[in-house]
């Protein structure tokens, strides 16, 4: 298996979709000439040519809407957002047209696009430009909402959102971009709505996605040499939500921790929170519990910005918790 | 870096191990795998492995020494490592000499500077502060009264176990935030109110009354016996037993076992393996038997999986033989052999006694002439085997002497009533006078 860069394993993604159906164009600010922001459409303006692979002046909701155009008549657009911070001047266009056109129109018109980019906090980029904007697109009905984690999910399910007949919101953080995997030779998908567990365990069911996963999973180390043996489930799509394995998880272990980077009030956790509890009430011996960025915009400051996002610590404090351990 | 090696949880019901032997020393090389210890459960005798690679730095806890679950008992390290930063961030085990315990201040040793001396000095760790005992072992307190229809905070996990294992959330006090009881807490509720109320600790430094105790030695309990006190007790306050006794001619069986084992292919069977298998096929038959009782419902269970209570030197231990009825005579035996004889050497691995849906209980070769026995939760029954007697039997208007056994069949009266208890102990009786069923 090949071991390359998430940001990589998005442009293959691209790529191949790209040859195998005409009708994918990729297009943003700085996709081509410049070769992506942060070097995911490496290669393609020289490969598809300025027609497929198209730079757009900072006009967001302009080329959303033309995205969304273009949908309708038949072409499938994938839309480069140079952040999701950004995205929120294209988010009539989204929510108003992507999302709802197909149920509008009664089925008469199909919206086959792909909103994609990098989110959350990187380092020290400040408020305005460390969001973790998930739920406002999850909580939006006709969005479909993926956050993959590891270069061979980045890759498995962007293809699914590429070939989806429905607009498909594809979160990937800004700093997983370097962060190194196996990727399977040949041609894969990975389904939408299909969960994972990254790393089996008995004793607490961890829950995170995208960068969080990750910190999850060093925790879940450092929780063992404590004797504390955690399962790591891994939503990748976070809108379809797979609960059956999630239910799963919790039925082996009884007890919950949610990592979420983003702002805790009316986030993706709140709604994995209370499905768990609406449909696993039986077997829980502890409430819920969420780790989360803190409620306040994200400081510019080193140590702050750091005090203000999830930490092995604030996750270890969160599973003794719901252990009864203190 | 330095990696910590803690007292496993070998098994559900483990809640403290005791550190028998250290196979390595310190400063000894060790090999991720190897074996480093032996620690004793509450069922077994086990080795404990190492899980990474490096030189056993240090040994916090000697050999002899009682230590809850989950407390750091060595360090493994890269030979040149310093480790002093990493133990001044540990908590010091929580441990106790395994022989005596609670034994009354005026019998210990006299004060002195040995008596100092704590476990941590003697085991050559430095900074001892004295460890207050571990909450578990404290005697629990036993719940406040509650009112009627008064609010119980417990877990949802909790609230479904008791509700399964019969016992009533108002005689437990939760140890979760604000009292709420915990699936830990149902777990450890074997103790009644009563028991544990008849037993409080003196509090540390407070003259202890003249007539608390009689003369005597105090003797902690061993792991096992302190496992069985806790289950017999969650068997016999919630579980509502009742007893019926059979009497069975023998005369036919014992035949069958000697042609058995005068055949050419011979096998020499004991009365518990042909009582075993008896028993397995009688429970094909009554479902009620093979039921895990769970408050509003029942568990059908499928798989005929019995037990047999197996005596060893400080306790008793249920060897399972799976799908019992499904298997020859010859390979009951074999099986049986070989389980009885790990479990007296504490060998038997925790899903070979564990997860039995009926049991067995042999105390004929100890000239018994019939008991009664207790379930273990949550089967709903077990069959007490008496000693062969002989007897006057009256045979075609003729008496002559037989042999008969006496068997009890003790039933969860709320899965189980008196007609099925004497229908299963027909059939059972029918088959041990028709052994050549036993053959099939």
């Amino acid at each position: 298996m090949a071991h390359i860069a998430y940001r990589d394993a998005l442009g293959q993604a691209m790529s191949e979709e790209m040859r195998r159906d005409d009708k994918i164009f990729l297009m943003g600010e700085e996709v081509g000439f410049y070769q992506g922001a942060f070097k995911v459409s490496r290669g393609m303006l020289e490969e598809f040519g300025p027609m497929r692979v198209i730079d757009t002046p900072i006009t967001e909701a302009g080329f959303t809407g033309v995205g969304i155009g273009a949908a309708m008549v038949g072409l499938r657009p994938i839309i480069e957002m140079m952040t999701f911070n950004f995205s929120i001047l294209a988010m009539d266009q989204i929510i108003n047209n992507a999302a709802k056109i197909r149920s509008m129109s009664g089925g008469q018109f199909t919206v086959p696009l792909v909103v994609r980019g990098p989110g959350g906090s990187a380092a020290r980029l400040a408020a305005q430009h460390s969001q973790s904007l998930e739920s406002l697109y999850c909580h939006i009905a006709g969005l479909k909402v993926i956050a993959p984690s590891v270069p061979k999910d980045a890759k498995g399910l962007l293809k699914s959102a590429i070939r989806d007949e429905n607009p498909v919101i594809c979160f990937e953080a800004q700093a997983l971009y370097g962060t190194m995997g196996e990727v399977p030779e040949g041609e894969y998908t990975i389904p939408i709505g299909v969960a994972d567990v990254k790393r089996e365990g008995k004793d607490v069911t961890l829950i995170a996605w995208s960068k969080m996963l990750l910190m999850c999973l060093r925790t879940a180390e450092e929780l063992a040499k404590q004797g504390i043996d955690a399962e790591v489930v891994d939503p990748r799509t976070l809108r379809p939500l797979d609960m059956e394995t999630i239910l799963n998880s919790v039925r082996k272990t009884n007890r919950v921790v949610i990592v979420e980077e983003a702002w805790p009030y009316a986030g993706v956790s709140a709604e994995i929170a209370d499905r768990i509890t609406h449909e696993a009430l039986d077997i829980l011996d502890a409430p819920v519990e969420r780790v989360t960025g803190v409620d306040a915009p994200i400081p510019y400051a080193k140590n702050l910005e750091q005090a203000a996002l999830p930490s092995p610590e604030k996750i270890i404090h969160a599973v003794k918790k719901v252990m009864y351990l203190e | 870096m330095a990696n910590r090696v803690v007292m496993p949880k070998l098994t559900d019901t483990m809640e403290e191990g005791v550190l028998l032997k250290w196979y390595k020393q310190e400063g000894e090389k060790v090999e991720s795998g190897d074996p480093i210890a032996e620690v004793e459960t509450d069922k077994a005798v086990m080795d404990l492995e190492a899980f990474a690679s490096g030189t056993l730095k240090k040994i916090l806890v000697p050999e002899g020494y009682v230590v809850p679950s989950g407390d750091l008992i060595a360090l493994i390290a890269r030979e040149d490592e310093n480790i002093d930063e990493v133990l001044s961030h540990e908590s010091k085990p929580r441990m106790r000499k395994k022989e005596l315990k609670g034994a009354p201040p005026e019998r210990e040793k006299p004060p002195g500077p040995q008596a100092e001396v704590s476990p941590q000095e003697e085991a050559g760790v430095r900074a001892p502060a004295p460890k207050e005992a571990p909450r578990k072992e404290a005697p629990r307190p036993a719940a406040p009264p509650r009112a009627e229809g008064e609010e119980i905070k417990a877990s949802p996990l909790a609230r479904k176990m008791a509700q399964e294992r019969g016992i009533d959330l108002r005689t437990i006090k939760g140890s979760g935030p604000g009292g709420r009881i915990t699936q830990r807490d149902i777990e450890e509720a074997a103790v009644p109110e009563a028991q544990a109320a008849a037993a409080p600790a003196a509090p540390a430094g407070q003259a202890r009354p003249q007539t608390a105790a009689p003369e005597g030695e105090e003797v902690e309990l061993s792991m096992i016996r302190k496992a069985i006190a806790k289950r017999m007790v969650q068997s016999k306050a919630p579980v509502p037993h009742f007893y019926v006794t059979s009497e069975i001619d023998m005369g036919r069986i014992l035949s069958f076992r000697d042609e058995m084992e005068k055949s050419p292919d011979g096998v020499k069977l004991t009365l518990s393996e042909l009582f075993l298998k008896a028993v397995a096929l009688t429970l094909q038959k009554f479902p009620s038997y093979r039921s895990i009782y769970q408050g509003d419902r029942v568990r059908i269970v499928k798989s005929i999986d019995v037990g047999l209570a197996v005596g060893i030197p400080d306790g008793v231990i249920t060897a399972v033989i799976r799908d019992c009825d499904h298997k020859t005579l010859a390979q009951i035996s074999g099986e049986v052999r070989d389980k009885v004889k790990r479990a007296r050497e504490k060998g038997l691995k925790p899903e070979e006694y564990t997860g039995a849906i009926f049991s067995v209980s042999n105390l004929g070769m100890f000239d018994v002439e019939s008991f009664s026995a207790i379930i273990t939760p949550p089967e709903t029954g077990v069959l007490a085997i008496g000693s062969i007697l002989q007897k006057p039997i009256a045979n075609d208007g003729k008496i002559e002497v037989g042999r008969t056994v006496k068997v009890t069949l003790s039933t969860d009266h709320r899965v189980a009533d008196g007609v099925q208890a004497a229908n299963f102990l027909k059939e059972l009786k029918q088959i041990i006078q028709n052994p050549l069923y036993l053959a099939l």
